[in-house]
C-alpha cells in the first residue's frame, strides 16, 4: 500500500512531483467536482478527460507502473458497485434474470459511475504516488485544515508503519499458539484487536512523553514554507482552467 | 552490600551541579514506591550509567530529570533549576532525553521535522532551523538524511536519529534509555564512539554493562529503587558477588578474566 | 449480492451521489469537524493528539482484519463506535474523518464523497452511536457486563442507522429510489450490524477486563434512582427508534419473496382494508399493479409492482377509469369491476386499462395493461429484501410496530447474553458462546 518510492535522487522531477501538494490537492479536488457533473452523454467530454488523464500519466515516467497499480488497487470495489447498480435502478427492464431485473436506466447509471470513478481514481493515484506522504500532511497542513485534524492524520500515517507490524506480530503469536485450530476461535480474534488497542495506547502515552520531552506545550510548530516554483504553479492554474473550461464547452 | 551510598558532597563552587538529588521518593498511583529516597549528585561533564535489574527504578529516575514524573517526596535540581512543574519548560531545554524505541521519538513525518521538533519549541528561530538540523545530522553523521522518512531508517540509523532529535537544541545533560537495545554490535559501537565524544553531561540507563564499562567513568547500581553503590565505574562493575546480588553478571570482558 | 452493493455504499465512489448531495454534506461535515476540533484544542490536553492519531491508526489497521463470525462468512469493523466508546465521540468524529480522509486518498471511497461517507461513519457511527452507550450503560460504568452489552447493542445500531442515511443520501441524488434503497439497505445492515456489535463488544470486553481506565467514561457516582431511571427512558427510547427504524420499509411495503412464490401459486391474497362500517379503505390491486386507497375523498394510487412506460406514481390522484369518473373507492372498484367477496376483477390480464390520474397538479393519461390476477398464478411481484413484519391477529402497522418492537428487545437480550458471555474469562469452551447468535429476529 504504501510502496512508493521516497528517495528522490536519482532522475529529475517530473513537474507533477515538482507541484506544490496545495496545489495538487485543489486540482484532484477542482478535476473531482468536474467529473461527478458530467452527463452519460457527455462522451466528448468524457473521452478529452480521460486523454488529459492518461497523458498526466505518460508524462509520470518512473512512477506510470506504480500509479497504474494504485489504480488497480482500487478497482474492484467500484466494479462490484458497477455490476450491481443496473440491478437496483427503477425504469425499463431490459432482461429479467429470476428474481433480479437489468434495467435500462440502471445500465445508465452504472455507466456513469464507472466513468465518474476511474477518472477520480486515476487523478487520486496520480496525486498519491507523486507526492510523499510528508507533503500530503505538510500541504493539508498549509490549506487551511484545523492543526488537530492534521496532527491526527500525521500521527496516523507515521504509526500506521508501527502498528501494522505489531499487529502481524501478534497475528503470528496466535497462529503459534492455536496449532492445529482451522479457524481461529472469535474470540481470539477479538482479544487481538484488544491487544492491539492496547498496546496503541502505550505507544501514544510515551510519543507523548517523548514530545514533552522536547518542549511541546500543545501548539505544533509550523515548519517554514518552501514555496513552490512558479512554473509548476502556473502549469497547476493552466490545467484547472484547462479542466473547467472543457467542462463548460464539451 | 553498599559501596558508597552517597557520592561526596560537592562544594558549589561556581557552576552547580549538572543534577543533584535529595531523597528522592516516587510512588505511581497504583501504589508502587519505584524510588525511595535517592540522593545522589552528578557533575558537569560526567558520564554516569544506572544500571540495576528489571524494576529497579532506572526509568522512573531518567523521567524525573526531564519533568515527565513530578517526585512524590524528596527534591531535585537539574543544572541548578529545582524539578517542579514552573521550571519544566527550561529544563527541558538543558536536558535531553533519548527514550528507549527511536519509534517513539520519531514521530514526525519527516526526519527534518523531527530534528527540527525540539529547537523550534524550545526558542530557535525558523531563520536558523536548517542550519541547527544539518549541524545535528553532521554530529551523528547522518548528514544526507534530513528528507528521509522515519519508518524507512534502519534500526540504527533511527538511533542516530532519535539522537540528533536532542542533539538539535544543544541541551547540556543527555539522558539515555537503553541506548544499545536492538543494535547490532557495529551500530552499537558506532554508537559508543559518538557518544564519547559529545561532550555533555551524560546518564546511560542500560542492562548493556560493557557499554557503561567502554562509556562512563562512574557507575551508579539502582536496586529497590534505592541506590546500593556508586562509584567509579570499573570498581563498581568489576564487584562479581555485588552484582550477582543484584541479578546482574559482570561484563562478558570480564567474565573471560574471571572463568 | 444486494448486501456487497449496499455495504459497499457505505465508502461510497464519486458520482454515486449527486454533487448538491456531496456539497451539502461536505458542508454539514466540515462544520462538524470544525467545532469538534475547536472543542478539543480548547481542552489543552497535549496528550491528545498522539492518542488520537495512533487510535486512528489502530482503526485503520483493525479494519484490514478479517473476522470469522460464521461458516464462511467474515466481518470487519468500521470502528466508529468503538473510536467513541475509546475516545468520546468528538474526538472518535476527528478520527473516523481522518481515517475516511486518508481512504478516499487511497482510492477506497471518492473524494467528492467525502462529506456523506465521513457524515455516514465518523458521525452517525460516533456520536448518535455513543448516545446510545451512554443511555444503555446508564451510570453503571463499574458493571463489566453492562458496558459490553452498550458497546453490543451501540455498535450494532450505528450500522443500520448509518445505512438509513445513506439510504435517503441515494434517493435525494437520484441514483435509487428510496422505496428501493432502504428497505435492503435497512436489512442487511441489521444483519451486518451483529458482526460489527460482535467485534466492537469483544473488544471492549477486552479492554474492560484488563485496562478499564482506557475507556472514555469513568465510573461516576451518580445515584442509582437517576440510574434505573436513565436506563428506564433508554430503553424506551431505544424502542421507539427501533419501531420508527422498522416501520420506514413498510411505508414502501413490497411484497417479499415468500409471498411472490404465494402469488404464483395462488394461495395468497391481500386482504382489503375494511372501514368499521364495512367500506372498503383500501383494496388490493395485484392485477393493475396498483393499490389503491381513500384519501380526502378521492381515490390514491399508493403503491404499484410493475414497471411500464408511464407508470402511477405513489400520491397519484386517479380521476377516471375508462372514462368512468372516481370520487371515492367504490366508485373505483365499481369501474374496475372488482368483487370484494373474490378479491378479483373483471378486467381480463393484458386488457388496457385507461386512466385520467392528477399528478402534482398536472393531468396525465395512462395506458397500461392489466396485470394477470392473483387466481390466474401469473401476478409477478417485486423480489423484496425485507420480509414482512406480521404477528398472528394484528395487521398492519400495528403488526409491524409489535414486530419491530419485539426484534429490538431481541437485540436487548442479545446484547446482554454477549455482555455477560465476553466478561467471563476466556475458557477453551467458552470460545463458541461468542458467535452462537443470529441477524435480528423479524417474525
Amino acid at each position: 500500500m504504501h510502496e512508493k518510492s521516497l528517495t528522490r535522487t536519482a532522475a529529475p522531477l517530473t513537474l507533477l512531483e515538482q507541484l506544490d501538494a496545495r496545489v495538487k490537492i485543489v486540482c484532484a479536488l477542482s478535476w473531482a467536482i468536474c467529473v461527478v457533473t458530467i452527463r452519460r452523454t457527455d462522451l466528448p467530454l468524457v473521452a478529452t478527460y480521460a486523454a488529459l488523464l492518461a497523458a498526466l500519466l505518460v508524462s509520470q515516467r518512473r512512477s506510470v507502473g506504480q500509479c497504474l497499480r494504485r489504480f488497480a488497487t482500487a478497482l474492484p470495489a467500484i466494479a462490484m458497485l458497477v455490476v450491481l447498480l443496473p440491478f437496483f435502478k427503477e425504469g425499463t427492464v431490459l432482461w429479467q434474470l429470476g428474481p433480479l431485473e437489468v434495467t435500462r436506466e440502471g445500465l445508465y447509471a452504472a455507466q456513469r459511475l464507472a466513468t465518474c470513478a476511474a477518472l477520480c481514481v486515476g487523478v487520486l493515484a496520480l496525486v498519491w504516488v507523486t507526492t510523499p506522504e510528508a507533503e500530503l500532511i505538510a500541504g493539508l497542513r498549509r490549506l487551511g485544515l484545523p492543526a488537530l485534524f492534521v496532527g491526527v492524520l500525521a500521527f496516523m500515517l507515521r504509526y500506521l508503519h508501527v502498528l501494522r507490524p505489531e499487529l502481524h506480530r501478534l497475528w503470528d503469536a496466535r497462529a503459534a499458539r492455536t496449532i492445529g485450530r482451522r479457524r481461529p476461535p472469535f474470540r481470539s480474534a477479538t482479544n487481538l484487536l484488544g491487544a492491539l488497542a492496547l498496546r496503541a495506547h502505550g505507544r501514544a502515552e510515551r510519543v507523548a512523553d517523548a514530545m514533552a520531552a522536547r518542549g511541546y506545550a500543545g501548539q505544533w510548530p509550523v515548519s517554514h514554507a518552501h514555496d513552490p516554483p512558479a512554473r509548476a504553479t502556473l502549469a497547476a492554474v493552466l490545467f484547472v482552467s484547462v479542466v473547467v473550461l472543457l467542462r463548460i464547452l464539451l | 552490600m553498599t559501596v558508597a551510598t552517597t557520592a561526596p558532597p560537592i562544594k558549589t563552587t561556581a557552576a552547580p551541579p549538572a543534577v543533584r538529588l535529595q531523597g528522592l521518593t516516587h510512588r505511581y498511583p497504583d501504589g508502587i514506591e519505584a524510588l525511595r529516597g535517592v540522593t545522589l549528585d552528578v557533575r558537569a561533564g560526567e558520564r554516569i550509567a544506572l544500571v540495576g535489574p528489571n524494576g529497579a527504578g532506572k526509568t522512573t529516575l531518567l523521567r524525573h530529570l526531564n519533568g515527565l514524573l513530578q517526585p512524590t517526596h524528596g527534591r531535585g535540581w537539574v543544572a541548578g533549576l529545582e524539578l517542579v512543574p514552573a521550571n519544566y519548560a527550561e529544563i527541558r531545554r538543558r536536558v535531553g532525553f533519548v527514550f528507549q524505541d527511536p519509534d517513539d521519538q520519531l514521530f514526525c513525518p519527516t526526519v527534518f521535522e523531527d530534528v527540527a521538533f525540539g529547537p523550534l519549541h524550545l526558542g530557535v528561530t525558523h531563520a536558523e532551523i536548517d542550519e541547527c538540523v544539518a549541524a545535528a545530522l553532521a554530529t551523528v553523521g547522518l548528514p544526507d538524511f534530513a528528507r528521509r522518512v522515519p519508518q524507512r531508517l534502519s534500526a540504527g540509523e533511527k538511533r542516530l536519529v532519535a539522537l540528533a532529535t536532542v542533539l538539535s537544541y544543544g541541551p547540556d545533560l543527555l539522558v539515555f534509555d537503553e541506548p544499545s537495545a536492538a543494535l547490532d554490535p557495529q551500530n552499537r559501537r558506532r554508537l559508543i564512539r559518538l557518544l564519547t565524544r559529545l561532550d555533555s553531561t551524560q546518564i546511560v540507563a542500560t542492562h548493556d554493562l560493557d557499554l557503561a564499562w567502554d562509556l562512563c567513568d562512574r557507575a551508579i547500581l539502582l536496586a529497590g529503587g534505592t541506590v546500593r553503590a556508586d562509584g567509579p565505574t570499573h570498581t563498581v562493575l568489576a564487584d562479581q558477588s555485588l552484582l550477582e546480588h543484584h541479578g546482574l553478571e559482570l561484563p562478558l570482558r570480564l567474565q573471560g578474566h574471571s572463568a | 449480492m444486494p448486501s456487497v452493493l449496499l455495504l459497499l455504499a457505505m465508502h461510497a465512489p464519486d458520482g454515486l451521489f449527486s454533487l448538491s448531495v456531496n456539497l451539502t454534506f461536505g458542508l454539514v461535515v466540515v462544520l462538524l469537524i470544525g467545532r469538534a476540533c475547536a472543542a478539543l484544542a480548547r481542552s489543552h490536553d497535549q496528550r491528545l493528539v498522539p492518542l488520537m492519531g495512533l487510535m486512528a491508526a489502530f482503526v485503520f489497521a483493525g479494519q484490514m482484519v478479517n473476522f470469522p463470525i460464521s461458516s464462511g462468512t467474515t466481518g470487519h469493523l468500521l470502528g466508529g463506535t468503538l473510536a467513541a466508546i475509546l475516545l468520546g465521540p468528538w474526538a472518535a468524529t476527528v478520527v473516523m474523518a481522518a481515517v475516511i480522509l486518508f481512504q478516499a486518498l487511497l482510492g477506497d471511497g471518492g473524494l467528492t464523497a467525502l462529506g456523506p461517507n465521513i457524515f455516514n461513519m465518523g458521525i452517525v457511527g460516533t456520536c448518535l452511536a455513543y448516545f446510545v452507550y451512554r443511555v444503555f450503560v446508564g451510570p453503571a460504568f463499574h458493571k463489566p457486563a453492562r458496558v459490553v452489552a452498550a458497546s453490543f447493542f451501540a455498535a450494532w445500531l450505528s450500522v443500520p442507522l448509518a445505512s438509513v442515511f445513506v439510504s435517503l443520501q441515494l434517493a435525494v441524488s437520484g441514483t435509487v429510489t428510496l422505496a428501493r434503497a432502504l428497505p435492503a439497505m435497512v436489512l442487511t445492515h441489521m444483519v451486518i450490524g451483529v458482526g460489527e456489535a460482535l467485534i466492537t463488544a469483544g473488544v471492549v470486553a477486552f479492554v474492560v477486563r484488563t485496562r478499564p481506565d482506557l475507556l472514555y467514561d469513568r465510573p461516576a457516582g451518580t445515584s442509582r434512582r437517576v440510574g434505573r431511571l436513565a436506563a428506564i427512558v433508554g430503553l424506551a427510547a431505544s424502542l421507539v427508534v427501533a419501531t420508527g427504524l422498522s416501520l420506514l420499509p413498510r411505508l414502501w411495503d413490497f411484497p417479499d419473496g415468500l409471498e411472490s412464490v404465494g402469488f404464483q401459486k395462488g394461495f395468497l391474497y391481500e386482504e382489503p382494508a375494511l372501514a368499521a362500517d364495512g367500506i372498503v379503505e383500501a383494496f388490493s390491486a395485484y392485477p393493475l399493479g396498483v393499490r389503491l386507497a381513500l384519501h380526502d375523498g378521492r381515490v390514491t394510487a399508493t403503491q404499484r409492482y410493475e414497471q411500464q412506460a408511464s407508470p402511477l406514481m405513489p400520491g397519484d390522484v386517479i380521476e377516471r377509469i375508462e372514462s368512468t369518473p372516481v370520487t371515492d373507492l367504490a366508485a373505483a372498484a365499481q369501474a374496475l369491476g372488482f368483487a370484494p367477496a373474490e378479491n378479483r376483477f373483471a378486467l381480463p390480464p393484458g386488457q388496457p386499462v385507461h386512466l385520467r390520474v392528477a399528478r402534482a397538479g398536472r393531468e396525465l393519461e395512462l395506458v397500461f395493461p392489466a396485470a394477470a390476477t392473483p387466481a390466474a398464478g401469473a401476478a409477478k411481484s417485486r423480489f423484496a429484501l425485507l420480509p414482512d413484519y406480521t404477528v398472528p391477529g394484528l395487521t398492519g402497522l400495528l403488526s409491524t410496530s409489535l414486530a419491530g418492537a419485539i426484534g429490538t428487545l431481541a437485540m436487548f437480550v442479545l446484547a446482554f447474553v454477549a455482555g455477560r458471555a465476553l466478561v467471563r474469562p476466556i475458557a477453551p469452551s467458552a470460545c463458541a458462546a461468542a458467535h452462537a447468535s443470529g441477524g435480528p429476529t423479524h417474525a
